[in-house]
């Protein structure tokens, strides 16, 4: 199996299959664009914006993954759900809230639609069911409102808010 | 890679790209995202305009048209089309939100017809495209100003049950001929306004047009409401009318097919002076209406009577009847003969006039629970026939704009009478009319509280001061 060597922003280097690594959309690109040939085993790729610890766990992810169907295309008929992550994933990001906002930048850096729409999902599952306020406990945010600005806005989810 | 959480008083969300907050956002359920407008204001500046976005799949230009607009995905109220300020272009397509919305409601625009690189009717028309399966739709009074073609013909809106248009304004006779041209299969309640306005087409397409639309959903009408097109023209002297006689008699046939429960016409003689209106007709053909609602103005004499005959054709169904004038200071016109059929009308619930010359109430139907009698009254002669067949009289709203007489001592014994009916739980009476001594007298009555209320009547563009008396038997139901 041919391998393309995948060096994190702290210099670690991962020997990743070729495979694999093209489920990162970016890497795909890298690798034509670069004309990589199946047997450039020696050929690096640097990753300026993932450090080694999130790249091994993004690399364990696509590899887990890498004889899924590809991502069904863009479907708005599609009922949106959070409560389809399968277990093997829900298992993987058991992990600290820091880790898995590097996860999701790295998905989102590298392109790696399976990777980002779970861990989103995740975050959206975090997110729902809670109070305004203990989603800004949950994310150490500031309530910047006035009482007043906070009055208006819900009133305004009033009026949104199915009757 | 950003750093993330640095310190303890920094956000984990720093350093995360408005972009994957945007997937994240995208992924949440509807109320989720909605709730989440609260949690700071840049969460809220991203979800807005996001959330207008992919709620309709826009272009950035119809973006920019529902930029300020207050919507989501059940109601989406389009309004005030500014574009002052030069959007951000994004990329955020995506789900389903498009649509769900169920109810849309048009307001009138703020500014000119065009602007930007889409004018109004493209925009609405984008809108209306991407969500097909709305339930209601509603456009506001003005809405419909300067609009040419709205092109709904290819739009299959399979759920829609309820639809308003207010025409006002509406110069193009190709917005009328969209609306004429829709075929809804659902479709059970309808509002039409100023389809024949003065500045709607010349030719009385719309007046013809929007009747055809009535007619084409005789198989599923239930309520319809019919606004005053205020123009005082005999429609068949509309010389350049758009319809061959044939054409004319079929539509005639398809009104009189057309089975409503609900009947509310805001005009009976004033779309024409002659005596055959296609309102009046429509009136005639109903036999099983539960409530009939008519604004008279223009030929009285001739529109009462077919206001009388309808009441009796519908007498053994009619819940609620209410028969307002078109002028706002009221009319000498005797309403008596008409009134005369309510008697007959066995499940009559609730009765109003208004701003009419009442001599005399006819003997209301004991089922009668709701009384609402405004106009020029003579008080001896009205009170004394709110009598005890009145068994279930629940509320009664008494308003006499005559500006003499006053309610006199005498009268205070008639009310002393209603108060006494078994079912009564409220008095609403026009304070102008009363002394002093009817404050004495509702002091002194037992079981009664009493208040002024801001009023709801006008008159000669005044406020009228009401008294609500309220009695104990609103605790025993």
């Amino acid at each position: 199996m041919p391998v393309v060597r995948l060096q994190s922003v702290d210099g670690e280097v991962f020997p990743v299959d070729v495979e694999i690594a093209r489920m990162s959309f970016a890497i795909r690109n890298m690798l034509d664009d670069l004309g990589v040939q199946d047997n450039d085993a020696e050929e690096v790729i640097p990753l300026p914006n993932v450090t080694g610890p999130i790249l091994r766990k993004v690399i364990e992810w696509c590899t887990h993954h890498k004889d899924d169907p590809p991502p069904p295309e863009e479907d708005d008929t599609r009922e949106k759900r959070t409560d389809d992550i399968p277990a093997w994933d829900q298992e993987f990001l058991r992990v600290d809230q820091a880790v898995l906002f590097d996860i999701i930048l790295a998905a989102n850096y590298l392109d790696i639609k399976g990777l980002l729409d779970v861990t989103c999902k995740t975050v959206a599952n975090m997110i729902k069911g809670k109070t305004p306020e203990e989603i800004r406990k949950l994310f150490n945010i500031k309530n910047d409102f006035t009482p007043a600005e906070e009055e208006q806005i819900r009133k305004e989810n009033e009026w949104c808010e199915e009757k | 890679m950003a750093t993330i959480a640095a310190t303890p008083s920094s956000s984990i969300l720093e350093g995360v790209p408005m972009e994957v907050l945007c997937s994240i956002f995208e992924r949440m359920d509807i109320s989720t995202v909605i709730l989440s407008r609260l949690v700071c204001s840049s969460w809220k500046r991203l979800i807005d305009p996001f959330f207008v976005k992919a709620s309709l799949k826009l272009t950035d230009e119809t973006y920019d048209f529902v930029r300020n607009c207050n919507l989501e995905t059940n109601t989406m109220k389009v309004k005030n089309f500014s574009i002052d300020c030069s959007m951000e272009p994004r990329t955020i397509s995506r789900n389903k939100l498009a649509k769900s919305a169920k109810h849309i409601i048009f307001a009138p625009s703020s500014s000119s017809a065009s602007h930007g690189r889409k004018s109004i009717q493209e925009n609405m028309t984008t809108i209306l495209t991407l969500n097909p399966a709305i339930e209601s739709l509603v456009f506001e009074e003005n809405s419909l100003k300067n609009i040419k073609s709205l092109s709904l013909r290819g739009i299959p809106f399979t759920r829609l049950t309820c639809l308003s248009v207010d025409f006002s304004y509406a110069t193009d006779s190709r917005v009328f001929l969209d609306f004429v041209d829709l075929r809804l299969p659902v479709l059970k309640s309808v509002q039409l306004s100023e389809y024949w306005s003065e500045y709607g087409p010349e030719n009385g397409s719309g007046y013809f047009g929007m009747y055809r639309f009535l007619a084409n959903h005789k198989r599923t009408l239930k309520f319809v409401t019919l606004v005053h097109p205020m123009r005082n023209t005999d429609i068949r002297a509309a010389s350049n009318s758009p319809l061959t006689t044939r054409k004319f008699e079929a539509l005639k046939k398809d009104l009189s097919e057309i089975k409503l429960t609900s009947l509310y016409l805001y005009f009976v003689s004033i779309e024409g002076t002659g005596t055959f209106t296609l309102g009046g007709h429509l009136l005639q053909s109903q036999r099983s209406l539960t409530k009939l609602q008519v604004a008279i103005g223009g030929n009285y004499f001739y529109a009462l009577a077919q206001v009388k005959e309808a009441i009796l054709a519908n007498a053994s169904t009619l819940e609620y009847v209410s028969i307002l004038s078109h002028e706002q200071w009221g009319v000498y016109v005797n309403l008596s003969n008409t009134l005369s059929a309510l008697p007959v009308c066995c499940k009559l619930e609730s009765f109003e006039v208004d701003h009419f010359f009442i001599p005399s109430l006819p003997s209301f139907p004991p089922s009668v629970k709701t009384l609402t009698i405004s106009g020029y009254l003579l008080s001896d002669q009205i009170l004394p026939q709110i009598d005890e067949n009145l068994v279930n009289l629940e509320q009664l709203c008494y308003t006499d704009l005559s500006s003499y007489p006053y309610i006199h001592f005498e009268d205070i014994g008639h009310f002393n009478r209603i108060l006494g009916l078994p079912r009564l739980k409220r008095i609403r009476v026009c304070k102008q009319h009363l002394t002093s001594e009817f404050e004495h007298f509702l002091d002194e009555h037992e079981g009664i509280s009493w208040s002024e209320v801001a009023a709801e009547v006008t008159f000669r563009d005044n406020f009228l001061p009401f008294y609500e008396i309220t009695t104990n038997n609103n605790n025993n139901t």
